[in-house]
């Protein structure tokens, strides 16, 4: 998991590299012998022409996380879905959002419930690597995001063993909550084939209201991951299909 | 953005896939086994007056105690619960040892001697408030304890003082200390 991370961080670093080297420096003054001398004039009526501006394309991208699959059937103690939208702005921004829904259960000798619960998750995205042309759509991003979910844990039920005698057991009530946190997230997206993309992206998660669970913390909050812990770190891979308009 | 960029991508992405499938969820490795930890010490008698128990922790009167007295270890001290559906029996090496409480209850009585070949037995009375507390999600719950007071019977042991009145699962901690008559 850690080489993996280096990896990631390697490449963000590489593609940062190769944006930076790419960008050209204006001058407008150069200095020899110590004195300013300024370039020559041009005609101002061919320096006004400016190129003209890309097209403005409308992207709007919805898409599926397939790691939830998988993870649904290596862990059926905590299944959950969900989908993921974007929306294309200038200057390689987007806005983001994610909504999903999921259940946890603990079917353990001494403890025993379930909890299931939703959430929403809204933030922007904002790409690094150079738009090579107006149909390249592919990004590599960081992100953040901002998480809401209510949910509802049932009784729970435990048993203490007493070396004493026989075991001692007991219910602890119900408990609607309501979490929030917040979220950093890094990835991948590529456009495979026409308008579909794959891509990956890493979270990580901080509880910004960890003390909302003052007995028992569930095993899993949809959307945020293990409730006993204030962070929490995820790894998505997203299916999306992109609906596009404009730009002509 | 190149085919063999994408191609790479693609590589990754199932190198991620790989790297996230975690290890099944950890089982307990938190202690839930729940003891009240008695250390010994030998009290040389003289004339300050013999305290049978104190509640909580008198700084100056420890410090002057432990300041005279040295931790003592014992070899073979034995510990024996009382009237209860157990034949527990903890035979101690060293200058402390652990005895669970009964949850079911909120006192319960140990039989000491210093040592098993020891003639001389005496008796400790816990009196205590069980409560439940959470551990872990993999661990589920366990009892924690508040001691409230501790008495003996004066025929090895001199006295005794209340160190600590939480007893919890953290075996560092010492709940209650025991003088010993030399």
């Amino acid at each position: 998991m850690k080489s993996t991370v280096f990896l990631i961080a390697f490449i963000c670093i590489a593609c940062c590299s190769t944006t930076y080297a790419r960008q050209g420096r204006d001058s407008t003054k150069m200095v020899m012998s110590g004195k300013t001398v300024l370039p020559p004039k041009v005609d101002t009526v061919t320096a006004k022409k400016k190129e003209p501006k890309p097209p403005y394309i409308h992207q709007f991208r919805i898409g599926f996380d397939l790691s939830r699959i998988a993870s649904n059937f290596m862990f059926p103690s905590r299944q959950g879905y969900e989908i993921q939208a974007d929306y294309l702005l200038r200057n390689n921004i987007y806005v983001a959002a994610e909504t999903g829904f999921g259940n946890g259960k603990i079917d353990y000798e001494n403890l025993k419930y379930t909890n299931n619960g939703y959430y929403f998750k809204f933030g922007v995205d904002k790409s690094f690597l150079d738009v090579i042309s107006s149909k390249d759509f592919d990004i590599g991003f960081i992100g953040l995001r901002y998480g809401i979910g209510p949910g509802k844990r049932t009784d729970a039920t435990y048993i203490i063993k007493s070396i004493f005698g026989p075991p001692v057991s007991g219910t602890i009530p119900p408990q609607n909550y309501l979490v929030h946190w917040g979220e950093i997230t890094g990835g991948v997206k590529v456009e495979v084939w026409k308008n579909i993309f794959l891509g990956w992206n890493v979270r990580m998660r901080f509880l910004l209201n960890p003390g909302v669970f003052k007995e028992l913390a569930p095993s899993y909050i949809p959307g945020f991951g293990k409730g006993d812990k204030s962070t929490a770190f995820d790894i998505n891979f997203y299916a999306s299909y992109a609906l596009r308009w404009g730009g002509k | 953005m190149n085919k063999d960029f994408k191609l790479l991508l693609i590589l990754l992405t199932g190198f991620m896939l790989l790297a996230s499938c975690e290890s099944k969820e950890p089982e307990c490795y938190e202690p839930v086994n729940v003891n009240a930890y008695i250390a010994f010490k030998w009290k040389k008698y003289d004339s300050v007056e013999q305290v049978v128990s104190v509640i909580g922790k008198d700084t100056i009167w420890q410090t002057v105690l432990d300041s005279t007295f040295r931790d003592t270890i014992l070899r073979a001290a034995e510990i024996q619960v009382i009237g209860e559906d157990s034949t527990l029996r903890i035979v101690s090496n060293g200058n402390y040892t652990g005895v669970p409480f009964n949850p079911a209850k909120d006192t319960i009585r140990y039989r000491f001697r210093v040592d098993t070949a020891a003639t001389l037995f005496d008796t400790l009375v816990f009196y205590y408030d069980p409560v439940v507390h959470f551990v872990s999600n993999n661990c589920g719950y366990t009892y924690y304890f508040n001691l409230r007071n501790v008495k003996v019977t004066g025929h090895a042991i001199d006295s005794s003082s209340l160190v600590d009145i939480n007893v919890t699962n953290d075996v560092q901690k010492r709940n209650v200390q025991l003088y010993l008559k030399r």
